[in-house]
């Protein structure tokens, strides 16, 4: 009874609380309206904008010295990709040359005996990855230049990424003629069927990174900074460039420059240009860089490695008889020394024996580490390479003169062979100098581009096929390689090479 | 817990037992009693609801239809008594002190599913006025289920849902599919709404490992749950705009009535056994099938006849890591009220050990759910969820190859002994076949635990600024932290390349929601209009560290003491988050019971879209017609429902990964200096035209009841177009990239649903039953200019290019491989085959192309992973106080990859599976043309349809018996409700023509890969007995 009526009571008062008191009413009202009210504006601004805490976007990148260092480092970061300067490279140069017979895989053995389609999964990786290694490149061209940082040191980070895209380009002209030039980085989805430019302009466009490069770049950099790019590097790609173009005078005048800055020089053995011990050293120009224990290990060049083992591959092989690289060398040259030769037994790091049936590639084997745990770095650029670089344009200027003999000279000394025959005419220079480049720097990645540009690649390359009976027929059009169908099929705007 | 309470819930239990005890004294109060029977047989009503308006006295009756209230000061009073599926009565009653007072009712039943109040999006409405697709279950009816989650609760019961375990793991993730999935690369998991509080159910939230993940949702006790419903059309989810289109699930848990103080107990106790083991080769078969895989390949026997004589059986590994698990359930709940104050305060711990050795779950979880009227304008309330889920995970599916724990326990030799000589267990599979570890070693070895806490909690307060004007606003938040120890010891043949490998992960993810609502009510003569409108904000952040280490000195710290690691590696840590601001109105208007119309509309504004697509308008409109309440149909007696409804609608979906429209730059490592260097470089470009896939959905729906609703029909057909499908289309790769993620693909949805309900009495006999059809057809509209893509690829051991082929034109799920053609019986045979190295006794395959290559090329749409049909069937009969249910569920039409068939024709290293089909191999010709020889050098199988079994089935989820004490026996154990016991087998027994564990697995995604059994984790079969205690 008590109870009820207590509850009767309250219930009378409440109810006269809210009909008799608005101030009741108005003030749980207010409160619900300023709860409700906080909640919804307090924060409706910004709910929407994300923010990128554990990315890295242009809106919270690009702002400091090291900003600036780690966007250079990133273009870079494209040479050692399989796509760019690593396996795929030394298939579209040497293993398409008449140096390497490749092994394994359809599509890549297709290259090797120039039987390519436009579908073809290696070309499908390399176009891709080097125009990646541009859009890196403009990245970072475009944003470290606007960085309020040490102004010399913004200069030379702009450059070292104007001398990626310039061999970036420089790769691509060689390989694919007129291709698409994007110089400045993808900023949205819209515009992106490009069209194809012309050659000349591409090469105008590698030309002017170059001499950009040279004007700002350092000759030489800190151990601590080794395998960055030089002033000597640019000169010595603007040299290639102005080869490759038959402008021998200004080729001419960058390799003097690098010959006479001094800072280069051959080591005093062959083996030593592909000893770990003695990278990124005097002869060496620009490596892409590879360190055992890190992600960036080498792994492709076991390729040339004996057996399919831990060690390596065995999946690209040095060519043999009378058009292979291996029969190429002339008696007691040291160099031959960097194979495995055939018939014999080879014992392996791991104390295997096993007899050889054919030669093997040794010059890039780290005999202390997995197959693609390897330190070894690719001598992309060299000395030697200078140095028959200029005796081919002395030799186009002014004939077989003694500075081109000196020139070539220098590098079969350091080999072990005696001078090349004195007197020979201008043209028996010039084969000359071809054989001691292809010799000299066998799988480094010059050999087709050395063919294509002395016009001698077709018929070197029907001749090398039809010993291996291999029953191709190289043709005109395959001085230039397809642009990959799946590029076609995405961009309306570009035109396949003839031939494909 | 109050001390009151306690001592009360004590009195009684010790009341139950000891009868003895004489009643509690006189008081100067008196009492009422009554019997409350129905109108038409007279028979009594149990559960009916009798309270003394206005006071918080009340009973409820017990079985025999009896109710007593006591302790009720004298006075006057109107008694109603109330009761779900009866109109509500009320009558005077007088008590006088110290005198009992009788109030006896008749109550006249209604047609139940009617009146009843399901919830949808942001309020409840009756069942009748409801014009959108909604299927409810409720909680009643897997309440003595063991099932570990609510994603197994739904499963059988809704039409138009799917529900696919991807591991028998207890807790392990599940895959649901509100009439199937919208998207190709965005999430297709539904929305889940519980109480109001919407969550996607990310199992990333509760742990960094996503190797065997663990279903978040499994931190909802579904003890808890009163409720589920299902929304499918657009008209019930554009309400949650771009969060519906793959369908919202709304969770709705048990709150306080009025003029009750039940106690509840449930306890069940059960074991477990895996409802299938594999027929293997004993050891002696195997060393003879060995022998000859050898000698076939023209290699020495391994085993010499004197050593197969000494091997008998030998070890069946399936036997040595399956075991009998026990599961326990108590659950303890106290709900009540009065007038002004309900609540609900329940506790419960599941537990439950995994039928493989070393794997186990449990749940500890506390609820809160309160209610007050605090005046007659003001009521707040709130809801609190805590719960701890602890899983020991076992590494046995969504393996690519054979390192799963069971499909180690297949092909590991049966010739070998557990342990060695030396008593120590045998290290790996040393002699033929795969290599591995000893399963045994590896699950006793091996740590995976994963924990996460949750709590979910929100606190509303509504108030009615007009009789006709309701404002409500909510505040809550949903916070998990995962915390995942992985220890890997250097003993075991995992850990011999790390020595000791230990992961320590931790997630911590936070979600705050802010809800303000108003509503608006007006009758205008035979018109209702009801309007809703607010304003909601969410934001989510989550943050993850995983630290890793190896080469530990020993095991005994283990993934306690990360320091004495000789090798640190690299931590990992990030943190992301997303936000959502909403705008959503709803109008219902319905003229005179007949006409009925539905106006929905949400704005979403979400972080994830893209600048110039923030805001996302989702709109839909249905109408329905109720012919029965017509003229024309006023008369039909026997038609108690007759409603003809359609929608259409637009919803979206947000699960398009996060920061996906932001420019983004990403590391990786090149050398300068000899020494690694960081290098940052654009890896995404900006896509400011970033947006929801949009699903527009048309849905005709009929909804009949009978017989006084004795019999209640829903059917559905729909038709759901998703456009602006997220797809990775390839661009031109001189902008240096391949390919960027736009909105661009469209796949569609057609089906049907039919949903029959029944419910019969016949005296003391009654039988509910219900039976659902789902039938769903996916078609690939547009690629975006792909024409196709295949994906589901194996690596490892197992290497199979993608399985499953997506192509314009074609449905989902479609399995893209060779033909089988038999075996190859003579040498003719294959010298006039396309497989010219071919041995007799292998696999032919068909030369589709007919270029004499067996190939790629060769492949061909096989069969498809997604069902035709799928069907429910539950049924409770009730007897007397006997209750006999059951569940089926099944699936029809759909192809599974058998794994273990596939691996057990794999004899490329004699044997991966030492298989029983084996035993039917090809010895010569005529002997067999489905199992191939045994030989070591044959070469890896293809993925063919040999490999493609029909996964059709149907299967016993749930058969459970339980009896109810009698009435009067419980009663004289004062108060006490009801009490009832039970018998139940979950699995009980499955048909079909599957050869695998389990024909319900998808070791791969759903989405995509639907029907991937590579070496799941069992189901089990379940056998529990339990007991229900109402106080």
């Amino acid at each position: 009874m008590r109870r009820a009526s207590r509850r009767h009571r309250r219930q009378l008062h409440l109810t006269r609380g809210i009909a008799m008191t608005c101030s009741n009413r108005r003030r749980s009202l207010v409160a619900l309206c300023l709860t409700a009210g906080v909640a919804a504006t307090s924060s409706c601004s910004d709910i929407l904008v994300e923010d990128p805490e554990s990315i890295v976007a242009p809106s919270n990148f690009y702002r400091t010295r090291e900003d600036a260092l780690a966007a250079v480092n990133g273009v870079y970061v494209e040479l050692g990709n399989r796509s760019t300067i690593n396996r795929h490279f030394t298939i579209m140069t040497d293993g398409v040359s008449d140096d390497v017979t490749i092994t394994t895989g359809a599509d890549r053995v297709s290259l090797d005996l120039y039987r390519h389609s436009a579908q073809n999964e290696v070309l499908d990786e390399v176009w891709p990855g080097y125009y990646r290694g541009v859009n890196r490149a403009n990245a970072a061209i475009d944003n470290v230049a606007r960085i309020d940082m040490d102004a010399a040191l913004r200069a030379r980070l702009v450059n070292e990424a104007r001398f990626l895209r310039a061999m970036y380009y420089f790769n691509l002209v060689r390989w694919f003629g007129d291709v698409p030039l994007p110089v400045t980085e993808t900023a949205s989805l819209s515009g992106l069927a490009v069209e194809r430019t012309p050659e000349a302009e591409v090469y105008a466009q590698v030309e002017a990174d170059l001499r950009a490069a040279i004007d700002t770049l350092p000759a030489t950099y800190p151990a601590t900074d080794a395998g960055r790019a030089t002033r000597g590097a640019a000169q010595t790609l603007l040299a290639k460039v102005q080869l490759t173009r038959g402008d021998y005078e200004g080729a001419r005048q960058q390799l003097e420059a690098v010959i006479g800055s001094g800072q280069y020089t051959l080591f005093p053995t062959y083996a030593a240009v592909f000893d770990i011990a003695t990278e990124n050293q005097v002869e060496h120009i620009f490596m892409i860089q590879h360190k055992q224990g890190t992600p960036r290990a080498a792994g492709y060049m076991t390729s040339y490695y004996p057996v399919q083992s831990t060690l390596g591959f065995a999946t690209f092989l040095p060519t043999t008889g009378p058009t292979g690289i291996y029969d190429a060398y002339e008696a007691g040259d040291t160099r031959k020394e960097l194979y495995i030769p055939p018939n014999v037994t080879y014992r392996d790091p791991l104390g295997r024996s096993f007899p050889t049936t054919q030669p093997y590639v040794l010059k890039y084997f780290d005999a202390d580490a997995s197959r693609s745990d390897q330190d070894n770095n690719f001598p992309l650029l060299r000395y030697a390479d200078v140095l028959l670089m200029y005796a081919e344009v002395v030799n186009e200027m002014d004939g077989p003169s003694g500075a081109a003999y000196a020139a070539i000279n220098q590098v079969r000394r350091r080999a072990g062979l005696g001078d090349l025959t004195p007197g020979l005419g201008k043209d028996a220079f010039r084969d000359a100098v071809l054989r001691e480049r292809r010799v000299e720097l066998a799988f480094e990645g010059h050999r087709w581009f050395d063919l294509k540009r002395t016009g001698r690649l077709i018929a070197t390359m029907q001749a090398h096929l039809d010993q291996l009976a291999a029953g191709s027929t190289v043709q005109p059009f395959h001085q230039l390689y397809p642009i990959p169908q799946r590029e076609l099929d995405v961009n309306p705007a570009l035109t396949q090479n003839p031939g494909y | 817990m109050s001390s009151p309470v306690l001592t009360r819930l004590l009195c009684r239990v010790a009341v139950l037992l000891w009868p003895a005890v004489p009643a509690a004294a006189q008081s100067r109060t008196g009492f009422v009693t009554g019997i409350v029977t129905d109108s038409v047989a007279g028979r009594p009503i149990a559960d009916v609801q009798v309270v003394l308006d206005g006071t918080q006295f009340g009973a409820v009756t017990a079985e025999d239809g009896r109710y007593r209230i006591g302790n009720v000061p004298a006075g006057q009073y109107t008694a109603s008594a109330r009761r779900i599926g009866f109109a509500p009565a009320s009558r005077p009653v007088t008590v006088v002190a110290g005198r009992g007072a009788a109030a006896d009712f008749t109550l006249v039943a209604r047609a139940a599913v009617l009146s009843e109040v399901v919830t949808v999006g942001y309020g409840t409405q009756r069942r009748a006025d409801v014009t959108g697709s909604v299927a409810s279950v409720s909680g009643e009816q897997f309440d003595r289920e063991p099932v570990p989650s609510l994603g197994q609760a739904l499963q059988g019961r809704a039409a138009g849902v799917q529900v696919t375990q991807n591991t028998g793991q207890p807790g392990g993730a599940l895959q649901v599919r509100i009439r199937g999935g919208t998207s190709i690369s965005a999430g297709n998991e539904p929305l889940y709404v519980i109480d109001g509080f919407p969550v996607y159910n990310n199992n990333n939230t509760a742990s960094t490992r996503s190797s065997n993940p663990v279903n978040a949702l499994a931190a909802i006790n579904p003890d808890e749950i009163a409720s589920i419903e299902i929304l499918k059309d657009a008209s019930s989810t554009a309400i949650y705009g771009a969060r519906g289109a793959n369908g919202v699930v709304l969770i709705t848990t048990k709150r306080g009535q009025a003029g009750r103080s039940d106690i509840d107990v449930e306890l069940f106790y059960g074991v477990q056994q895996v409802a299938r083991e594999l027929p293997l080769l004993n050891a002696t078969e195997y060393a003879r099938y060995v022998n000859e895989a050898h000698l076939n390949a023209g290699r020495p026997a391994p085993y010499t006849e004197a050593q197969i004589a000494t091997m008998g059986a030998g070890t069946n590994w399936q036997d040595e890591i399956f075991r009998q698990a026990p599961i326990r359930n108590v659950q303890l709940g106290f709900r009540g009220g009065d007038a002004q104050t309900r609540y609900a305060l329940s506790g419960g711990y599941y537990e439950q050990d995994g039928v493989v050795l070393g794997s186990s779950f449990d749940r500890a979880s506390l609820r809160l759910n309160l209610d007050r009227e605090v005046s007659r304008r003001l009521s707040i309330g709130n809801n609190l969820t805590l719960s701890r889920i602890t899983s020991d995970v076992q590494p046995t599916s969504g393996t690519n190859d054979l390192q799963g724990l069971v499909a180690s326990a297949l092909f590991f030799a049966p010739t070998l002994p557990l342990r060695d000589s030396t008593g120590a267990y045998t290290y790996d599979n040393v002699t033929w076949g795969q290599s591995g570890g000893n399963p045994v070693a590896a699950a006793r070895g091996l740590t995976d635990e994963r924990v996460a806490t949750r709590i979910l909690g929100t606190v509303f307060a509504d108030y009615a600024l007009r009789r006709d004007l309701r404002l409500r606003t909510s505040f809550g938040v949903d916070n998990t932290q995962g915390q995942d120890q992985y220890y890997v010891p250097s003993s075991i043949f995992l850990g011999r390349g790390s020595r000791g490998a230990a992961q320590v992960g931790n997630v911590s993810s936070l979600t705050w929601l802010s809800e303000n609502t108003a509503t608006y009510s007006a009758v205008l003569g035979e018109q209702t209009l009801d309007v809703l409108g607010g304003i909601t904000l969410q934001q989510d952040r989550t943050s993850r560290v995983v630290t890793n280490a190896q080469r530990f000195p020993n095991d005994i710290t283990g993934v306690n003491d990360l320091g004495a690691a000789e090798v640190t590696l690299p931590s990992a840590s990030n943190a992301t988050g997303w936000g959502l601001l909403s705008y959503l109105a709803r109008v219902n208007y319905n003229y005179a019971d007949r006409y009925l119309l539905t106006a929905t509309t949400r704005v979403d504004g979400s972080s994830r879209f893209g600048a110039d697509h923030r805001y996302g308008f989702f709109p839909s409109a249905s109408v329905a017609w109720r012919l029965n309440n017509e003229p024309f149909l006023r008369d039909a007696r026997w038609l108690s429902d007759l409603k003809l409804r359609t929608s259409y609608g637009l919803t979206g979906n947000q699960e398009i990964g996060l920061y996906q429209s932001l420019p983004a730059l990403g590391t990786s490592p090149y050398v300068i200096g000899n020494t690694a260097v960081v290098g940052y470089a654009p890896v995404r470009v900006a896509n400011p035209d970033l947006r929801w896939e949009t699903t527009r959905q048309l849905d005709v729906g009929l909804d009949v009841g009978l017989f006084g609703e004795a019999l209640h029909l829903t059917a559905d057909v729909y038709d759901k177009t998703t456009s602006d499908l997220l797809l990775n289309v390839p661009i031109p790769a001189t902008s240096g990239y391949t390919t960027a993620l736009r909105n661009v693909g469209r796949v569609r949805n057609r089906g049907f649903e039919l949903a029959v309900d029944g419910d019969r009495r016949f005296g003391p006999v009654s039988w509910r039953a219900n039976a659902n059809l789902s039938v769903n057809r996916t078609k690939v509209l547009d690629l975006g200019g792909l024409p196709s893509f295949t994906t589901g690829s194996f690596s490892g051991a197992v290497s199979l290019p993608g399985i499953v082929r997506v192509e314009e034109g074609r449905p989902l799920g479609a399995f893209y491989g060779l033909r089988a053609d038999g075996l190859f019986q003579t040498p003719e045979e294959v010298a006039a085959s396309a497989q010219k190295n071919a041995k007799p006794g292998q696999i032919r395959y068909r030369d589709l192309n007919g270029d004499g290559v067996i190939n790629n090329d060769d492949r061909t749409y096989i069969g498809n992973g997604f069902p035709d049909y799928i069907v429910g069937f539950g049924s409770t009969l009730t007897a007397w106080a006997f209750e006999l249910s059951f569940l089926l569920q099944g699936s029809f039409g759909n192809e599974i990859l058998n794994g273990t068939s596939f691996l057990s024709t794999y004899t490329a290293n004699a044997v991966a599976v030492p298989s029983a089909r084996a035993r039917e191999r090809w010895t010569g010709p005529g002997t067999s043309n489905t199992v191939p020889r045994a030989d070591v050098t044959a070469a890896r199988p293809l993925f063919a349809d040999n490999v493609l079994e029909d996964g059709s089935y149907i299967r016993a989820k749930n058969i459970a018996v339980s009896y109810r004490l009698p009435a009067e026996r419980v009663r004289a154990f004062r108060g006490t409700r009801n009490a009832r016991i039970f018998a139940s087998v979950q699995n009980a027994f499955t048909i079909t023509d599957y050869t695998g564990y389990d024909p319900e697995v998808a070791t791969r995604s759903q989405t995509l890969t639907p029907g991937v059994d590579f070496v799941a984790y069992p189901s089990a079969r379940i056998y529990t007995l339990g007991l229900n205690l109402g106080l």
